[in-house]
């Protein structure tokens, strides 16, 4: 813990011959300095930022910083005031008040700490001052912005980026307006810097932040940057911190490739650090952190003594004044042990599907090879395999389902063996009975049974149980048009194996016809590969968009592959697999000419990923209201969400959801120029895909003919167009949707949140003809923000569909 | 065009108040632009005085002729400066920083002459003046020190009351005699104002509201959140009431709160613009603000007697 200063006091040089050379104008403390500490946030209020994976809040964080913070200051000598003591609703004050409690106080500077959010993918410091980046508002903040930040970089090593973010609030938030930036900052008559520490969302630095030591040695990053500033004596005394974690373990968090988080952190080791015996215990909060303070100058040795399973080790370590030595260390697993298996999923008490999927966790990293040839089916079935990255998890199931009603026994032999060559103690054997299975099952299709407003270019999806007999696929499914009862040509069908189940994927040679009903029909002599049928005639029937495409003049055809960045090298693309995910031509699937960017994606976790193609041409829109942007989409049926990014008045990012891809095969996906806030021209620069929670961790999507269409002043008179509002905008308490409605409607509101998540559903709202309005109450327990509503609009007597999606900002 | 639109829908929406009645907003280009915030109107009404970003500078505009004249271009003068009562004299504090370490001068501008006078320099901790009658009160490094316009006697001791702020709490002296004043208990305290008439004190408790008591400390009356409050007269105060996202202003508009209806009215009520920092004419029939853009404002209010 934080111990009581002392420091010497030094005023003067003397050269080595005695001789005084020059007065030191280095101060002993900060006596008669007025330093005032901002916790930013407050109260666990909608304005708080919250992490519930890790349980970590924002305004907890900054406070527990600047409480250790005043206490540092004040040994000292500086008086210290602070915007708030406490994390109640009280304590969350309006901007205003604390710039003028500041002012008020004549405080020689103001410190808002508060730590960062983004897309949880990123970790570094950033500090902001105001003004723009090179003409600041006061100078002084900008000098002291750069100090902090560099010793906040010093006192870490788990950053995702060492670029020197100090900017301008100006510069950095122009979407805000010229010269507004940050609320905090605007008023005040003093220098004053916002300290976004590090990144709250990105997961392990989320768990460090649960830690109060790690948040205090930020406190003292905050001192060292007045001791500097200030020009006072530098501490006489050091602080040694780490992390410990494991030499093979990979977090089952999102953690970013190539830094320290690879690894696992380690629970609950004790660390001693000699001379001086003094013990930190490390916690349970998956952060591995460690930390000691006030250490004199001098070299020192840490031991570690982690959980079972872990050699005892030991490290070296030199203190140095004013400064951290980090001392990470990764503990080394007692390889001597014998490997368990602790676990197997599913639960085989029960009679499971012939096509199971089974899961066994090992205790330590394994062998596979020795592994794979261990593990044995009775009666004999043929396996495939797949391994986490640390081969402490091996999934596998069989390649053509088991037998159906058939007791089965696996077995797993001595002969398994860890990475170190030590085999399991005992064979382990577990018994389970599949459940009957006599026929060849539908799970899924697209379109769906009744789904309406259909791409006029689908790709007809059918899921199966298992792999169909693909001749049988081809002659036994057929897509009518029930208009004139005659099936259409297929072109394009595949035939798709994945964990024992099958699918079968075709596309029609025509394009279909608007507002028309189709059915897929699957006849009785459908087979799979073990010969089951469905049993009898099976069909579903879908409905197709009700209008014709408008899509205008084309701006980017997509036929040269190579203005067109790779995600890896396009900005902003995080959490993806970069070999597998890349930007393409392809000559095969395409909507017109010669060919279609092809963007194949993988993601390596399963949130927080962004994969996004950059066009290096980024074409101009101008800036029309009325116009609408769109581009020929061969969904892949992920259920991500797609984005278009904009630059708007020159270079501001504009980023907008275009759709949720919930659908196969060509589709026209527009936005309205209207949605992005601008004044000046437009450029469209990106597609984005980005990863929702329950999304695929992969696809294929195929992009082609981006266009740009301006409706003419007068068009197709008699018709009335739906129109639907949003008020007020930004939303501060209940909401209203305004719609004029042509015809009585059938709506369908759906809320998300930026990241994709369904947050509220109100469907199949009747509504008649007219204008009507639809209430939003936003629960208490959203954030301040932007969300994304999504209106579906279906007319009782038709079969046309409207989609409207418009962002609302939350802001109570 | 959408400047027009903002002033209707401000008449349009508080025509109906009952205490005090918007008669029109408009906006005020001054010759010379920039991002401004009202920092204070000459005793006569005739001129806004006005300061930049992190109240650097200080502007003198004549509101009939839109002519903007240069007091000066120091930091930190736009904070609190004052005017003698006749209006001839400014005085503000200013802000150095050799060596990052704060120092503050006291600056009296004459306004016909043009001089400036030092009335302090470089003192490491400066207050803001508080006018007491024909002079001026502030702290320079704790010692309290009172200085004159000009060489005039105060008409009468009741000019002599004021208030001003010490270590967040507010200080009254009457007749002399200074007394540190509560009326909240424990806490931190803001935009403190004495009426007009002298005979309340209008005050924010930080985490707690704005509030007015008499010179004894017994509250009169609560406004909830009304924040930057000002007098428009003995019974009227004007605030902002703003709102943030923690990082940022996302809405603020300018409330009126009558202390004996001890009622909130909202003069402005637009989503598009964020009103604040109101600073109420000496006639009471005006009130000049800014946006959170720097846009400058001013409001032409009747309050029903």
């Amino acid at each position: 813990m934080f111990r009581s200063l002392i420091q010497s006091v030094t005023v003067c040089i003397l050269l080595m011959n005695g001789s005084v050379l020059t007065a030191y104008s280095q101060t002993i403390d900060l006596t008669g300095y007025k330093i005032f500490i901002n916790p930013g946030h407050g109260g666990y209020d909608p304005n708080d930022r919250h992490i519930p994976a890790t349980g970590f809040w924002e305004s907890e964080g900054n406070l527990v910083k600047g409480l250790f913070l005043r206490e540092l200051l004040e040994s000292l000598n500086a008086m210290v005031y602070m915007s708030r003591t406490a994390n109640t609703t009280a304590d969350d004050l309006s901007l205003s008040v604390i710039d003028e409690m500041a002012n008020a106080a004549n405080a020689d500077f103001f410190l808002s700490i508060h730590s960062n959010g983004f897309d949880g993918t990123q970790n570094y410091p950033l500090l902001l001052f105001r003004g723009y980046d090179n003409q600041p508002v006061f100078p002084e903040a900008k000098s002291m912005a750069q100090i902090m930040w560099q010793k906040l970089f010093e006192k870490g090593n788990c950053w995702t980026s060492s670029n020197h973010y100090v900017k301008g609030d100006w510069t950095f938030y122009p979407e805000w307006g010229d010269q507004t930036g940050l609320g905090v900052l605007r008023t005040l008559t003093m220098p004053g810097v916002l300290s976004e520490g590090s990144f709250h969302d990105y997961i392990p630095e989320s768990w460090r932040l649960r830690n109060d030591d790690h948040l205090h040695h930020e406190s003292w990053a905050f001192l060292r940057a007045f001791i500097e500033f200030y020009d006072v004596m530098p501490l006489d005394h050091g602080i040694v911190a780490g992390v410990i974690r494991d030499t093979l373990l990979t977090p089952a968090w999102y953690f970013r490739r190539g830094t320290r988080d690879e690894k696992l952190p380690v629970n609950g080791t004790r660390v001693i650090l000699t001379p001086g015996n003094r013990i930190y215990q490390v916690d349970d909060l998956n952060n591995g952190f460690f930390f000691f303070d006030s250490l004199s100058p001098g070299e020192y040795k840490l031991y570690f003594d982690g959980p079972a399973g872990y050699t005892k080790d030991s490290l070296p370590v030199s203190v140095i004044p004013n400064a951290t030595a980090l001392a990470d260390i990764y503990l080394q697993t007692d390889t001597t042990k014998a490997p368990e298996i602790l676990g197997i999923i599913p639960d085989l008490s029960d009679s499971i599907p012939v096509n199971q999927e089974f899961t066994f966790t090992f205790s330590m990293p394994m062998d596979p090879d020795s592994v794979q040839k261990a593990i044995e089916f009775n009666p004999e079935a043929l396996l495939n395999y797949q391994w986490d990255d640390d081969y402490r998890t091996l999934k596998l199931w069989p390649s053509a389902g088991l037998t159906s009603k058939t007791a089965y026994s696996i077995i797993v032999a001595t002969a398994a063996c860890s990475r170190w060559k030590v085999n399991i103690a005992a064979e382990q054997q577990y018994s389970f009975v599949t459940l009957n299975r006599s026929r060849l099952s539908i799970e899924k299709t697209y379109p769906s049974d009744g789904q309406t407003g259909v791409t006029l270019y689908p790709q007809i999806r059918i899921y199966f149980d298992a792999p169909v007999n693909e001749m049988s696929a081809s002659s036994e499914i057929q897509l009518v048009n029930e208009g004139t009862g005659q099936p259409l040509t297929k072109v394009r069908e595949r035939f798709i194996i994945a964990r024992g189940k099958g699918a079968y994927y075709f596309e029609t040679e025509q394009q279909l016809e608007p507002g028309k009903q189709y059915t897929v029909a699957l006849y009785k002599g459908l087979t799979d590969a073990g010969g089951f049928s469905p049993g009898k005639d099976y069909e579903f029937s879908f409905i197709t968009r009700s209008t014709i495409y408008k899509t205008g003049i084309v701006i980017e055809p997509y036929e040269e592959i190579s203005k067109f960045r790779d995600p890896e090298t396009s900005g902003s693309t995080a959490g993806t697999n970069n070999e597998l995910t890349t930007f393409t031509l392809s000559s095969d699937v395409k909507f017109s000419g010669s060919g279609a960017g092809q963007l194949d994606y993988v993601f390596t976790g399963d949130a927080g990923g962004i994969c996004r193609v950059f066009d290096t041409q980024k074409p101009s829109l101008g800036n029309n209201d009325s116009s609408v942007f769109g581009i020929w989409v061969f969904g892949d049926l992920s259920c991500n969400i797609l984005e278009y990014w904009f630059y708007a008045d020159g270079s501001v990012n504009q980023a907008v959801f275009v759709d949720e891809i919930d659908w196969a095969g060509w589709d026209y996906k527009a936005v309205p120029l209207n949605i992005i806030p601008a004044d000046g021209e437009i450029l469209f620069h990106s597609m984005v895909i980005r990863q929702a929670n329950g999304g695929l961790t992969g696809g294929t999507i195929w992009f082609d003919d981006a266009s740009l269409y301006t409706p003419p002043e007068i068009e197709e008179p008699g018709i009335e167009d739906i129109t639907v509002e949003f008020r007020p905008n930004p939303l501060t308490g209940t909401g209203i949707i305004k719609c004029m409605l042509p015809e009585n409607s059938v709506v369908s509101v759906r809320v998300y949140s930026p990241d994709g998540r369904v947050l509220e559903i109100m469907d199949n709202i009747c509504l008649d003809k007219g204008v009507r309005e639809i209430l939003w109450k936003p629960s208490p327990a959203l954030a301040n923000g932007i969300y994304l509503i999504d209106i579906k609009i279906r007319p009782f007597t038709g079969v046309s569909r409207e989609t409207i999606t418009r962002r609302w900002v939350l802001a109570r | 065009m959408k400047n027009v639109l903002l002033i209707l829908s401000f008449i349009a929406c508080c025509v109906s108040a009952q205490e005090i009645k918007v008669k029109e907003i408009s906006k005020f280009i001054p010759d010379r632009a920039g991002e401004y915030t009202v920092s204070g109107i000459s005793p006569n009404g005739k001129h806004l005085l006005v300061t930049g970003p992190g109240s650097k500078g200080l502007y003198l505009i004549d509101i009939k002729r839109k002519k903007t004249s240069t007091i000066t271009e120091s930091a930190g003068a736009g904070y609190e400066p004052v005017f003698s009562a006749e209006g001839r004299y400014i005085c503000y504090r200013s802000d150095e920083y050799p060596d990052n370490k704060r120092v503050s001068s006291l600056q009296k501008v004459d306004l016909i002459t043009g001089d400036t006078r030092t009335l302090e320099k470089r003192v490491r901790n400066l207050t803001v003046p508080a006018v007491a009658g024909n002079s001026i009160v502030y702290l320079a490094d704790g010692d309290q020190r009172i200085k004159r316009f000009n060489g005039m006697i105060p008409k009468s001791s009741k000019e002599e009351t004021y208030v001003m702020l010490e270590d967040l709490a507010p200080v009254i002296c009457i007749n002399g005699i200074k007394r540190t004043l509560k009326p909240g208990g424990k806490g931190s305290y803001i935009w403190v104002s004495l009426s007009p008439d002298k005979t309340k004190l209008l005050y924010c408790l930080v985490g707690k509201g704005t509030f007015v008591s008499d010179l004894n400390g017994n509250v009169l009356a609560s406004a909830g959140k009304l924040n930057a409050p000002r007098w428009i007269d003995n019974q009227i105060v004007a605030g902002m009431v703003d709102e943030d996202d923690g990082m940022k202003v996302i809405s603020s508009e300018i409330v009126a709160f009558s202390v004996t209806a001890k009622k909130k009215i909202n003069l402005t009520s637009t989503v598009e613009r964020h009103e604040m920092y109101p600073y109420p004419f000496p006639d009471g029939k005006r009130i000049a603000f800014s946006t959170s853009d720097g846009m400058l404002y001013i409001m032409k209010i009747k309050v029903r007697q």
